[in-house]
This record gives C-alpha cells, sequence and structure tokens, in this order.
C-alpha cells in the first residue's frame, strides 16, 4: 500500500512538475504574448495584468523546482493548488461570458479554448497538486 | 517563494528583448494608433472580429478577415489589394489578439509587409468617430 502510495506520489511530482516549469519557461520567455493572453480574459485592467505577466511565471517555475524536493513539496502543492483554482475560475468565467480566447496557459497558442478539456485538465492538475498537500504514509 | 518570484520577473523584465510596455498607451512594433492612422493614405481595413460583430457595424469599406474562415476571405482579399496600400487590421479593443494573429498570418503566409494593427481597434476608433 505504502509503495504504491509513494508510486503515486512520484507520478503527481513529475507530472506538475514538468508541467509548470514548462508553462513558466515559455511565458517567461513571451511576457507579451502572455500579458494578451491575460488581457483577453477582460478580469484584469491592463498594469495589473502585465505585473502577472512577468511575476506569474517566475513563481510557477519556482513552485514546478520547489515540488522535486520534499522539504518543499507540500508549500509548493499548496502553491499550485491555489494557482489552479484560480486558473479554474478564471476559465469558467471567460466560458460564462461567451468569450472567444486562447488558454494561455502554455503561452501564445493559436487554438481557441475548448473549455470543457481545458477545466478537466486544470481540474485533475489541482487535484494533484492537493493530493500531495496531504501528508505521505512516512510522515504520518 | 513570492519574493524570489519578483526578483527574477524584475530581471526577466531587465534581459527579455519581448518586453510589453508598461503603459497600454505605448505602441509595439507593428501597430498604429489613431494618429498614426490619419496619416494613412487610402488603407485598407481589414476586421477580424466576429461574422456578427462584424455585421452589427463596423469601419466603412472595411473587409472581414477572421482566423475561422480564413481560407475563403483571404482571397477576397488578394483581390482587393494592391502592392504599396497599407493593410490596418483591427479587433474589438486593446484586449483581443485577433488582429496581431491576423497580422502575423498575412505577413508569414502571403508575404505582406505593410500591415499594421490598430491598437485598441473597433473601440478607440468608435469612440473617436462618435464623439
Amino acid at each position: 500500500m505504502a509503495r504504491s502510495q509513494q508510486f503515486l506520489r512520484l507520478i503527481a511530482v513529475w507530472v506538475l512538475a514538468l508541467v509548470f516549469i514548462y508553462a513558466a519557461i515559455v511565458k517567461i520567455w513571451r511576457p507579451d504574448q502572455f500579458l494578451q493572453d491575460i488581457l483577453s480574459y477582460q478580469l484584469l485592467d491592463y498594469q495589473m495584468a502585465w505585473f502577472v505577466a512577468y511575476g506569474l511565471p517566475p513563481l510557477e517555475l519556482l513552485a514546478g523546482v520547489s515540488i522535486f524536493f520534499e522539504a518543499w513539496r507540500r508549500v509548493a502543492g499548496g502553491l499550485i493548488f491555489l494557482m489552479m483554482v484560480a486558473f479554474t475560475l478564471a476559465l469558467i468565467s471567460a466560458w460564462m461570458r461567451g468569450l472567444d480566447i486562447s488558454c494561455g496557459c502554455f503561452g501564445k497558442s493559436d487554438a481557441a479554448a475548448d473549455y470543457p478539456i481545458l477545466l478537466i485538465r486544470d481540474i485533475s492538475l489541482a487535484c494533484l497538486a492537493l493530493y500531495l498537500c496531504l501528508p505521505s504514509s512516512s510522515q504520518r | 517563494m513570492v519574493i524570489a518570484s519578483a526578483v527574477l520577473g524584475a530581471v526577466n523584465w531587465t534581459i527579455n528583448p519581448n518586453r510589453p510596455p508598461f503603459s497600454p498607451e505605448t505602441l509595439q512594433e507593428g501597430e498604429i494608433d489613431l494618429v498614426g492612422l490619419a496619416a494613412l493614405s487610402n488603407p485598407l481595413y481589414l476586421d477580424a472580429r466576429t461574422l456578427s460583430e462584424f455585421e452589427e457595424a463596423h469601419i466603412p469599406g472595411a473587409m472581414l478577415l477572421n482566423e475561422d474562415d480564413w481560407d475563403q476571405r483571404v482571397l477576397a482579399l488578394i483581390e482587393r489589394w494592391e502592392p504599396g496600400r497599407v493593410i490596418v487590421v483591427y479587433c474589438s479593443s486593446l484586449a483581443c489578439q485577433a488582429s496581431h494573429a491576423v497580422a502575423e498570418r498575412l505577413k508569414v503566409e502571403m508575404g505582406i509587409d505593410a500591415v499594421v494593427v490598430l491598437k485598441g481597434g473597433w473601440e478607440v476608433w468608435q469612440e473617436a468617430n462618435n464623439s
């Protein structure tokens, strides 16, 4: 049981780390395109979106790297969970307002958002992050 | 972690060449404002919004060209555009990206260099022309 849990946690760590590190690097390289993606959600004014365009990707990168380290895992998992909740709420808001946007999840994307698929993906990632926030069997 | 992110963000702002302006008024490469637009002689307007938005109202003389129906509508553009004539692409507002996407495709796929995006799009044009 403990072994299968360990394996599951390892999978969760790698999935979240790879997703967040990749997403961060793409956005860090093109803050101009990420800013346009944020603006397309029509939730933040320009200056606020500018700060998010520069501040969020490094936070994603640090969370993605930190999750590899046992000592930081719960904090990073919690941070990722909060980010995923925020992304999910933003997506739901855009969907309800009928906005035709590109997700912006991995930097600039030509494809318009496929809301149901994006929501399933975001909620799955949030669940993985929440799972990592729980104490492992060795910590109990 | 939050402080470290702020520091990394500041470093990125300093060294990354793809930095967006802090002020929404600042024009980026390939963009034009209403002042610049007034200086253009007989530009060809392309409306990158949706068909329903276009049908509701558009800049007089504008053609519809968005990514939903690209292949069919780009033929009409080829028939109407003549070399040297500047193409001005616009979409709904500062927040939309469709005009940038259309301008990029015209440059890359059609080899048309004289393409600019109207900053603020339909929103600023309408404000300027209704006041």
